[in-house]
This record gives structure tokens, sequence and C-alpha cells, in this order.
């Protein structure tokens, strides 16, 4: 199996953004310390570093569809090998970033800039090292969730023809933007209904624990993923354009 | 365990196109096979299902007695040097080689460097900003560099110069001597390669319509020309495949060896262009 | 050396011929070494494969031999060997076809031998 091989890849092929990425990071946090310590501001915080990893991590998703089916199987590697190489780099990618943003904040702490994250606002109980290492998991696993749901984008462009991306980039955003606001319209009680059957229970049930909202993520994951794998599974290689 | 690649009964259709129809073919060991055929013949997509870069409707791709679809193994010994350019935008010839040499363990790295330079090619240069010939130059490099057992070319000297096409086929040959391994060529230009490979497959159609050493094809047949009324009397009860006149000046292609060929009319050994000519005209 | 394809005869036959051309000039003398196949394969653009048909060739008429290791070299009596059969050749090809032309224009024997002395080219 060539999966070690096409992670490499797939991490030589995202070095750059990364340096790109905390790059820019490490600036706003230098910003930030020196106008918390010039002003003697205690109160400058940086948020969203999750957030901004996440959406980095879902662009590298779409990214990888296309360029890894390109390269892997023009270069002797199985669309299996193109495929796990890149969920296995998906999930250091996802595990590596979480783990420096958690780092960056910390030195933020000693440098007074305060930075507040969407799953610590969430679960405002957890501290220790079990907390911290739920809000690590719970992260990791929205990252993982995003990459998927990219590499999902990706696929389902890369196997569409033109025809197929011009219907569906017309209508996915239809749907959302008029279909779902005149379904509730119309149908106020089955839209209600699927709130409070199905979303109010699967919302308290993801508050109880970190680890509910990181089950979560894993299971809209593993269930997408065995999407991403049909559309991998037969992808013929084809350049872009 | 080596018998080279074995493509047997293999169908490949696009939508309700049928790009390769039952096809059986075979590519030896360390050999130097022509694959020749017209625009849209197949040439390209047979090279594609043996590579695995796309999926037969029907049949199967043996390498070296292993199943070749979606096999890592059986993969990694082809390097197959496409037309098309798959690598991601704002790579560099040097990723190019360094990437061929992490997929393909045998790749040399000092060849490449050398050819590189010997082509005048700079490797911190980004393959988009290549002019054609480069590019194609630069794919030609990693390709004689990865030395896989299986290594085939599509258009290999599209773009490129008199000179640079001659360094091509010299290193080609070079390197075949030196590491032998199976080679396809698939070119339009037949005449360049005519004394290169060993093998000539045509394609016509989605299907193959000659498998054969290049000594026999050019043995298969011959042409007479002179004055039209005495061609065609020679022609008749003979096997033409094709003909053309200029005035009452006329030119048959036959089959077979010549025989009692009237002292006025010429004749002369056919080449593979115009054999091929003949043979793939609609 | 110079191949063509238009001329009909087989490469091979070409690559055996041009090296009997090279030794008959003296531009490979016996016992020396000839280039090797892949020498000739890549300066000339042929496959190895019928390169080495035309060298076996050669070989099995005694013209050249193999030294182990080392490649092939011209065989003592060499150019002798092929003297002799393009002589033979020589013989059959030219000499046999201009008698039975000569015969056809009644031209005799000793026509034919003034008119080569003469070294006409035009009657």
């Amino acid at each position: 199996m060539k999966i070690m091989k096409m992670f490499r890849w797939y991490w030589q092929n995202t070095y750059w953004a990364l340096v790109g990425f905390y790059g820019a990071m490490l600036g706003v946090l230098l910003l930030g310390s020196t106008i918390a310590i010039c002003a003697g501001e205690s109160e400058v915080s940086v948020n969203g570093f999750s957030f901004s990893s996440a959406v980095m991590i879902f662009v590298m998703g779409i990214v990888f569809f296309s360029a890894g089916t390109r390269f892997g199987p023009s270069n002797g590697a199985s669309r299996k090998s193109t495929f796990y190489g890149f969920l296995l780099f998906l999930v250091t990618l996802s595990a590596g970033k979480m783990l420096i943003n958690m780092i960056l904040s910390q030195m933020g702490q000693w440098f007074g800039v305060h930075t507040q994250e969407l799953e610590a606002l969430l679960y405002p109980g957890t501290s220790g090292f079990g907390g911290w290492l739920s809000i690590f998991l719970c992260q990791t696993a929205a990252g993982l969730a995003t990459g998927i749901l990219g590499y999902f984008i990706g696929g389902a462009y890369y196997r569409m023809n033109k025809i197929w991306k011009i219907a569906v980039s017309i209508t996915v955003p239809a749907l959302a933007a008029i279909g779902l606001p005149l379904f509730v319209v119309s149908f106020p009680s089955v839209a209600e209904g699927i709130v409070v059957k199905l979303l109010a229970p699967l919302g308290s049930w993801v508050l109880r624990s970190p680890y509910c909202l990181a089950l979560l993520f894993l299971g809209f994951s593993i269930l997408l993923g065995l999407f991403c794998w049909l559309l991998i599974r037969k992808a013929p290689v084809k350049a872009a354009g | 365990m080596n018998n080279g690649i074995q493509v047997k009964d293999l169908t490949v259709q696009f939508g309700h196109f049928t790009a390769l129809q039952k096809i059986n073919v075979s590519f030896g060991e360390n050999r130097i096979y022509g694959l020749l055929g017209r625009n849209g013949a197949g040439k390209s997509t047979l090279l594609n299902a043996v590579s695995s870069r796309l999926f037969p409707k029907e049949g199967g791709v043996t390498i070296d007695g292993e199943n070749g679809l979606e096999n890592d193994r059986a993969q990694g010994k082809i390097y197959y040097m496409g037309e098309k350019t798959l690598y991601p935008d704002g790579t560099t010839v040097k990723q190019l080689f360094r990437w061929s040499r992490d997929f393909y363990p045998d790749f040399d790295m000092d060849f490449a460097n050398e050819l590189s330079q010997r082509f005048g090619l700079n490797p911190k240069k980004r393959l988009k900003s290549l002019s054609t010939g480069y590019l194609t130059i630069a794919k030609l490099i990693a390709a004689l560099a990865a030395k896989a057992p299986y290594t085939f070319f599509d258009e290999p000297v599209l773009g490129l110069d008199a000179n640079h096409r001659e360094l091509f086929y010299r290193e080609l040959l070079r390197q075949y001597s030196e590491f032998p391994r199976t080679i396809v060529i698939s070119t339009h230009l037949i005449e360049e390669i005519s004394d290169i490979i060993e093998q000539v497959v045509i394609i016509k159609n989605g299907t193959i319509l000659l498998d054969q050493p290049v000594e026999e094809v050019r043995g298969m047949g011959y042409m007479v020309s002179g004055k039209a009324a005495e061609v065609d009397a020679y022609c008749a009860g003979r096997q033409t495949i094709g003909e053309d006149q200029l005035g009452n000046l006329k030119r048959a292609c036959l089959l077979g060896t010549p025989e009692q060929v009237p002292e006025t009319l010429e004749v002369s050994a056919m080449d593979l262009q115009k054999l091929f000519v003949q043979l793939t005209n609609d | 050396m110079k191949f063509s394809f238009e001329s009909g005869v087989p490469i091979y036959l070409q690559v055996a011929g041009q090296i009997e051309d090279a030794i008959l000039s003296g531009a490979f003398p016996e016992e020396t070494q000839v280039p090797s196949t892949t020498e000739i394969s890549v300066t000339y653009q042929i496959n190895p494969a019928t390169v080495l048909k035309g060298m076996s060739l050669l070989t099995e008429r005694e013209i050249l031999h193999k030294k182990r290791g080392v490649g092939m070299f011209v065989s003592r009596g060499g150019a002798q060997k092929i003297l002799q059969q393009r002589k033979r050749v020589f013989y059959d090809g030219y000499i046999v076809r201009l008698l039975e032309e000569a015969k056809k224009l009644h031209l005799s024997k000793e026509d034919v031998i003034r008119m080569i002395e003469e070294g006409k080219t035009d009657e």
C-alpha cells in the first residue's frame, strides 16, 4: 500500500499554506500583545483560532480531492491508498492544528491576550487536563468533519460534468436561501416538529458533554467519509479544465 | 515472475461511445513498442486503462501476472508520461522530480539533473510557466529517470525542436540499453520512431488493427508506380490497400511481395508512414 | 554510416553492411574493437535488438568475434572474408547481368572488355 507515500505528499503540499496561516496567526497575536502591553489594556482578546483552522482544513479538503485523485493514480497509487492517505493526513492535520492553536492561545495568555473558543463557551464547566482533552478532541473532530465535508464537495464537483456542476451550483444555494424558508412558512407544524422532536433533543444531548459533540462530528465524518469513498472509488484521472 | 502486460478483452466506454472494443494486446518484457493510430482511435484510452487511470467496462489487465487494476504494487511498475499535466498548480520541476522519486524508488535524481542541464531546463521553474516544449521535456526527463519496468510515452516529442527530439531518442536508447525495460511510444511521428521500435501496434476505431514486428510490417507490402493503366493492370487480382493518382501517374500500395512486375513500372519499398496512412484511412 | 528505409533493405542488413564498409576502408582495423551495440544504437537511433541482429550476422560469418566482458572485435582475416564475399556478389550481381545484357545487344566479350577499357559510359 502507498498510504504513507500519499500521506507525505498531502503534507508536502500543505507546508506553505501552514506557514502562511501561522505566520498570520502569530502576527495577530503579536499585535494583540503589543496593544495589551503598550495600552495596558487587559481586555484584548483574539477569537476564532479553531474556527479559522477549520475553514483552512475545509479548503484543503476541497482542493485535495481533485489534486490527490490526479496525482495518486497517475503515479502508481491506487484510489484506496489515495483515500486512506488523505484520511490519515486529515486526522493529523486537524489534531496538529488544534494542538498548536492551544499552545498559541496559552502563549497569548502569558502576554495578556485572551483567546476564547466556541467550544469553551459551550462547556463552561470543563477544567483541568480532562477538560482540556475533551475540548481538544472536540475541535479535532470538528476539523475532521469540515475537512471531510470539503473533500466531499470537491469530489462531487470532480465527478460531475459541466451541466451537473451548473445545475448543482444554482439549485443548492437556491434551496438553502428560498426553499428552506418557504418550507418553514408553508409547513410550520412539520418544521416545528423537526426542531422539537429531532434537533432539540440532539442539541441537549450534545450540550451534556464535549465528548458528545466530538462523537456527533465523528459520526458525521464517518457517514460523509463513506460517500467520499464512493466518489473516489471509480474516479477517473482527468486534468483540470 | 515477469511476463509483461497482458490486456484481455478490454472494453472501455465513455457514455454511449465505445472507445475500446474487446481489445487483446500484450506488451512483452524489455521491448520497444510503437502505438500508432489516428486521433481519437483509442491510443491514450488504452494506456489510461492499463495504468489504471480509468476503469474499463469489461475485461482486465495483468502486469507480470498480477491483476493491474487498482493494484499499488503492479501499478508501481508503470510510469506513464501522459499528454496532460496532472500536478497541482505551482508545482516546480524540482518537485516533480522529488515526487517521482518518492513513488518510483529506482528514480535516478543525478540523471534527472544532468539531463535537465543538457536540455537547458531550469528545475526551479514552475511547470505552468514552461513552454509546451519544455513542459514535455520536464515530463520526459521524469519518465526516463524513473526507470520503471514499463514506461509509456504519449506524444513524447510534442513541441520539441529537432535537436531536442534527437537528444530524447538518444537518451531513450541509451537508457534502454543500459537498463532494459518495456517502452511504449504513442506518437503521430511514425517515421521518427520506425527504427527505434521493435513492434508496431496500430489501433483503429477502438480495435487492434495490426500487432506485428516492424521488420515484418515493412515486408508486408510494396508500392508500384507508373502509368495509370499499367498500374491498374498489374493490380488486378492482387491485394491493393490503397492508391493515389496524379494525372496519368498512379501509385498503388500492395500487400505481399512484388512478382513479375513489368519493367515499365517502378517498385519501391513501403514505408511505415505510408502503410499506416493506407491502413487507417476511412 | 547512413541508414535509409527507402532503399527497402532491412535495417539490420544495412547495419551489417555499414560495419563491413568500415572494416574494408580500414576504419576498423583487424583485431581492434568495433563500437558497441549501444553506441551504434544511440548514435544512429536504431533499436539495439536490430543492431545486435546485424552484428550477429557478422559474428556468424566470423568477421567479428566477441571478447567476453570487453566487446566485439574485428577477426583476423575479417576484411579478406568481406572482400571475397563482396567479389562474389559483384560477380553475380554485375558481371553476370552485364554479360546477359551484352548478349542481348549482340556484343562480344571482347567488345565489352574494350568498352570497359575505354571507360565509355554511353553508346
